[in-house]
């Protein structure tokens, strides 16, 4: 009996491992929302005294969730100044400065729960810090077992810190501007400006983009209007667009969201928005950039221009098209009533 | 019997001015209405103000209309009513002529703002005011009393404050995949989306890692490792930003991601933004290298103001064995996903 007994259960440990029931690992999937505030959040301070500022945090689930703070960092790479979001160094001692009122927290359904963050600044602190500070649930990164894998959710509130230096060097430089081509067929003529920081402290240049035909001022674009950030030795392209023409080719929004390819990309469909007519765009255009930034001292101008041309070459055709069979038909008649006239003419005089 | 004097006229069945603007000491237009109550020929209707009022005496400002989208709904515009033939600001009476109406019927016009009545200098209630309609022999039809009010303020100044606010919501914290995993099919997970509401006005951002780079069993102590080309270590290198194609009976595990929803307005998955050329697997078998660092797995930009109204992407694991993988039920990973408004 007692084999018996014993065999039965190597029999049930090994088929345990083997067989597997469709969805018998199915996870219990639980959903997270989570809402920050403020957005990107920019400090300054001097060395050897503390800044602080209040993070705000809300998860909209239905219940009471276990929400955990931790602290990374971020950055910028490559051409386009892509943000880079990474853990902790061993050089990156800044992270001891930070300091949170709680860490681990009780956050009821839809209520906002505020995290005070401390950073007390040593005096040999200077120019840029950037801190990325994470909420997460708690439990979420821990392994779920058979066929399922865990997902951990998370938001992070980034943080500009500079610590005030007589050295900070703000400095920003033109690396491209550039439209995405330089013939279009209709608008819009889209934009790419390029800077670089080449100082020690984030940057935020501001400017415009002035469309001119000739000498007249079709448009004005505006250039980083959301304040957007430049970091230390980065680049970052900033996008703008001019679209007010006719005809002009704009996204297709299908039931409230925009319509993606087989690809993820949004399909471009052309408008034709007769009202907008006088807006019919063609030749060459140029489109002058001027930016500036605060140096810390005064504004410096950032300058460029660009020239690209607007050739509607299909509705160039059709109208071709269209004036050379009008041109025809009318030669074609008028060729046919000095035929007939000719013959009249000819009838009359052999009648004589 | 009641003595009824020769001459006598009644009140209106209904009647009322209202005034654009209660304001005291404030230019306003106004809408006079009024349901007859006698059988008469009007041919005009004179609308007496309060003392206090200023009246333009320019007749020609008194302009009038009686549109559909001026006049309260179910009244009937005033008949062949024109601008004023006189405003005498003596009397406070401005005289419009009209035509002849019908008992039991609400008609109704407004008189412009421009350069015609003033307001009370000082707030007050129950200032008597009048409308009465008249034959073209002034004779009185409908007379009725009413009254009017100023008061200090009538605009009430509403203020709120939109604050800055990023919504990242997961679907689940778990992803299952669709089957066991088997050397003659890749094997995908059901996805797990991602959702991003913001009001940043420079995009948003998505990074992942991954715990171990791989599908890891406890049991075996073996790891179903990620493909890909890359600089350096899965752990912390950097992946060539190109997909990887998993084939069937050849090991392999990739993150996919989707662009399933571009919501209207604001910032779009336009070139160069969007999901992040290593992970926009665009068949059942491709996806890119899960890090061990946090990789961007998508971005949603633009010009400014570069708002998301509710983005997703969705995220499905897929994965490929051999024959030789050592047979395991809890192979499993952890992926950590981060969303930010971008800087």
């Amino acid at each position: 009996m007692k084999r018996l007994f014993l065999g039965l259960m190597v029999l049930a440990v090994v088929f345990g491992n083997v067989i597997v029931a469709p969805g018998a690992f199915a996870a219990d999937a639980k959903p997270l929302t989570l809402q920050t505030s403020p957005l990107p959040i920019s400090l300054s301070a001097d060395p050897g005294k503390s800044v602080t500022t209040d993070l705000r945090i809300k998860q909209n689930g239905g219940d009471t969730e276990k929400l955990k703070v931790s602290l990374m960092k971020f950055g910028a790479y490559g051409e386009e100044g892509k943000p880079v979001l990474t853990d902790r160094g061993p050089a990156d001692t800044y992270f001891d400065w930070v300091k949170f009122d709680k860490t681990v927290f009780d956050a009821p359904a839809n209520v906002w729960q505020t995290v005070h963050m401390t950073i007390n600044l040593p005096k040999s602190a200077a120019f840029g810090y950037y801190y990325a500070v994470v909420f997460s649930r708690v439990g979420d990164d821990v392994r779920q077992g058979g066929r399922t894998n865990s997902l951990s959710g998370a938001t992070a509130v980034l943080v500009l810190l500079e610590a005030h230096n007589p050295n900070a060097k703000r400095s920003l430089q033109l690396s491209s501007f550039a439209t995405e081509h330089r013939i279009y067929e209709f608008l819009p003529a889209k934009f790419r400006v390029k800077l670089a920081n080449t100082g020690n402290v984030h940057g935020a240049p501001q400017g415009d983009i002035f469309i001119m035909k000739g000498k007249k001022q079709i448009a004005t674009l505006s250039l980083n209007s959301g304040g957007g950030n430049i970091l230390p030795q980065s680049k970052r392209s900033f996008p703008a667009a001019w679209s007010d023409g006719f005809p002009v080719y704009d996204t297709v929004q299908e039931d409230g969201k925009t319509k993606l390819d087989k690809n993820g990309k949004p399909v471009q469909k052309l408008k034709w928005d007769w009202t907008q007519a006088n807006k019919f765009r063609f030749g060459k255009y140029t489109a002058q950039l001027f930016a500036v930034y605060d140096d810390g001292k005064h504004d410096v101008p950032i300058e460029a221009q660009v020239s690209f041309w607007v050739i509607p070459w299909r509705f160039l055709l059709v109208l071709l098209l269209v004036l050379t069979l009008v041109g025809f038909g009318v030669y074609s008649t008028v060729r046919g009533t000095v035929r007939g006239v000719s013959r009249g003419t000819r009838r009359l005089k052999g009648r004589r | 019997m009641p003595f009824v004097p020769t001459g006598a006229h009644a009140g209106f069945q209904q009647a009322y001015v209202r005034l654009d603007r209660m304001k005291a000491n404030t230019a306003t237009g106004g809408l006079v209405c009024a349901k007859p109550n006698t059988v008469g020929t009007e041919a005009k209707v004179l609308v007496t103000f309060p003392s206090t009022y200023t009246l333009n005496t320019t007749a020609a400002n008194w302009t009038v209309s009686a549109g559909a989208t001026e006049i309260p709904a179910g009244s009937t515009a005033w008949p062949t009513i024109a601008t004023a033939s006189s405003a005498d600001n003596t009397t406070k009476v401005v005289t419009f002529a009209g035509g002849d109406l019908t008992v039991g019927t609400l008609y109704c016009f407004v008189f412009a703002a421009v350069n015609t009545l003033t307001t009370a200098a000082a707030a007050a209630n129950s200032q008597q005011a009048s409308v009465q309609t008249q034959t073209s022999g002034s004779a009185v039809v409908d007379s009725t009393q009413i009254a009017l009010s100023n008061v200090t303020d009538d605009t009430i100044t509403v203020t709120a404050v939109v604050p800055p606010s990023f919504i990242f919501a997961l679907s689940g914290n778990a992803d299952t995949f669709a089957g066991n995993l088997d050397p003659l099919n890749v094997v995908s997970t059901a996805g797990v989306v991602a959702t991003v509401t913001t009001n940043a006005k420079g995009g948003w951002i998505a990074w992942a890692k991954d715990s171990q780079q791989g599908l890891y069993s406890a049991n075996t102590g073996y790891t179903l490792s990620t493909v890909g080309t890359k600089t350096g270590t899965y752990a912390n290198g950097t992946p060539d930003g190109v997909t990887s194609t998993l084939v069937a009976g050849t090991e392999g595990y990739v993150l996919d991601v989707d662009a399933t929803l571009d919501a209207t307005g604001g910032c779009t998955f336009g070139s160069p933004y969007g999901i992040a050329a290593e992970y926009d697997g665009n068949t059942a078998f491709k996806g890119g290298s899960l890090m061990g660092n946090y990789q961007q797995i998508a971005s949603c930009s633009g010009t400014s103001p570069a708002t998301a109204n509710g983005d997703q992407i969705t995220l499905v694991e897929r994965a490929a064995i051999s024959g030789a993988t050592p047979a395991s039920s809890d192979y499993s990973d952890i992926i950590t996903v981060v969303g930010a408004g971008n800087f």
